[in-house]
């Protein structure tokens, strides 16, 4: 009978050993104490391994700072300042807040700073904007749990989105080229991210998002509280009235 | 959708398993997030490189760890500071944590922080990351043999400074 490694008696302690090996191996720790010694040592060891993943599993929940995030995803999507600019810029009106905002180095840096003592200063519930917001060919979309609410969601309800926090929708309307557009806001404990989308092309396009510290019990009305910028993206994109309630159920038909 | 824009995707995914990655080796939250920022733009530097038969998260994990072996700071003696304990502290844990778990917690990540590098490398990709020891081995550019050793003594280690076996 072959010597008993360490790495074997793991497997055995871990049941991923063969049948055969596995019952010579219960054989022989009926009579040797000093296999049995070393069996126990193993596993405290690997007692210790579960406990280390659960000593490191903090930095798996918490959420990623918004340095590193920007480090990694593309500049565009680096929203929340691009309007800024947009909104002292009404009279050229272009449709794409970033792509004008982003050679406005002025305010992308003001923005910047603005957006991340926001997502970072309240301790990571910020109503993360990180994962409401994906980089495309066509600019920035909608995550797919965020393209859900804003498909699903009736004007001035509330849905829990996990990891971001509470979104709610506040007002539905169409722009110049007759798309829908919903102002929307996930809010987090100390802090929101609002936005405005276009449905287009199967796809919630993200027009502006902003980001704003909220206060502890605050009551917010359908659409007046939101971050400047987004307010002034909706004042810019929409045409006519917002939709009531008839015909927002109507349109977000279009939209799945 | 451009290569860019789905690499960066990808990595966004990642970003959690790296940073605790790159926590393990570092021993410190700051400095995980600089080395996976600075790994993470060598990524986009080299993308050209990544083979279609190499894994993303392999690549990276490669990276990263390559990244803190060249880094100055990875040869710094840290005095031992319980970072993720605060970093649990301000997201607020819901209770549940009682306070001798909580040290218990600290006490594993304060026996790793006191490994040595290559040990702490190990550890992370074995037991954090739950890779074979093949693969920790391709991973580590180390034989299988040493990776089964280092894990070993690693082990041992951990065990030992729990026990209060090593003068603080």
């Amino acid at each position: 009978m072959k010597h008993v490694t360490d790495e074997e008696l793991k497997a055995f302690a871990t049941g991923d050993l063969p049948e055969e090996r596995c019952e010579e191996i219960a054989l022989l720790l009926e009579a040797d104490t000093s296999l049995n010694a070393r069996l126990e040592t193993l596993m405290d060891h690997l007692e210790n391994d579960d406990g280390l993943r659960a000593a490191f599993a903090g930095v798996l929940e918490q959420p990623v700072p918004r340095s590193l995030l920007d480090s990694v995803v593309p500049p565009p999507m680096i929203t929340n300042v691009v309007s800024f600019a947009q909104a002292k810029q009404s009279a050229s009106r272009p449709r794409r807040y970033w792509a004008t905002g982003l050679s406005m180095a002025a305010s992308l840096a003001l923005g910047l700073v603005v957006g991340s003592q926001f997502m970072t200063g309240s301790g990571g519930d910020s109503g993360s904007g990180e994962t409401l917001v994906l980089a495309s060919a066509d600019g920035p979309i909608a995550s797919k749990d965020l393209a859900r609410v804003l498909s699903q969601l009736p004007g001035g309800e509330v849905k829990m989105l996990e990891g971001a926090g509470r979104a709610r929708m506040s007002i539905s309307f169409r722009d110049g080229d007759g798309r829908l557009c919903r102002q929307f806001s996930v809010e987090g404990d100390t802090a929101a991210t609002d936005g405005a989308a276009c449905w287009k092309a199967q796809q919630w396009r993200i027009e502006a998002v902003g980001t704003r510290a909220i206060e502890a019990g605050d009551i917010r009305t359908a659409s007046g509280d939101a971050a400047e910028p987004v307010l002034a993206a909706v004042d810019d994109l929409i045409a006519g009235e917002p939709l009531d309630a008839a015909a927002e159920a109507k349109a977000l038909k279009e939209a799945h | 959708m451009n290569d860019r824009d789905g690499y960066a995707q990808e990595i966004v995914k990642l970003l959690p398993r790296l940073r605790r990655f790159a926590r393990a080796l570092t021993g410190n939250m700051a400095d995980a997030d600089d080395l996976v920022q600075s790994a993470c733009e060598k990524a986009f530097q080299r993308m050209d490189q990544l083979r279609e038969d190499v894994l993303l998260d392999r690549w990276m994990f490669a990276i990263v760890r390559n990244a803190w072996r060249d880094d100055r700071r990875s040869a710094r003696v840290k005095s031992p500071h319980d970072d993720v304990s605060e970093m649990i502290d301000l997201v607020g844990e819901d209770g549940r944590e009682t306070t001798d778990r909580r040290s218990e917690m600290a006490g594993l990540r304060r026996a790793v922080d006191m490994l040595p590098l290559e040990q702490r490398e190990v550890v992370s990709a074995v037991i954090l990351e739950g890779l074979a020891y093949r693969e920790a081995a391709e991973l580590l550019n180390v034989p299988i043999g040493t990776v089964m050793s280092r894990l070993s003594r690693a082990r041992g280690a951990i065990a030992q400074t729990l026990a209060g076996g090593l003068v603080q």
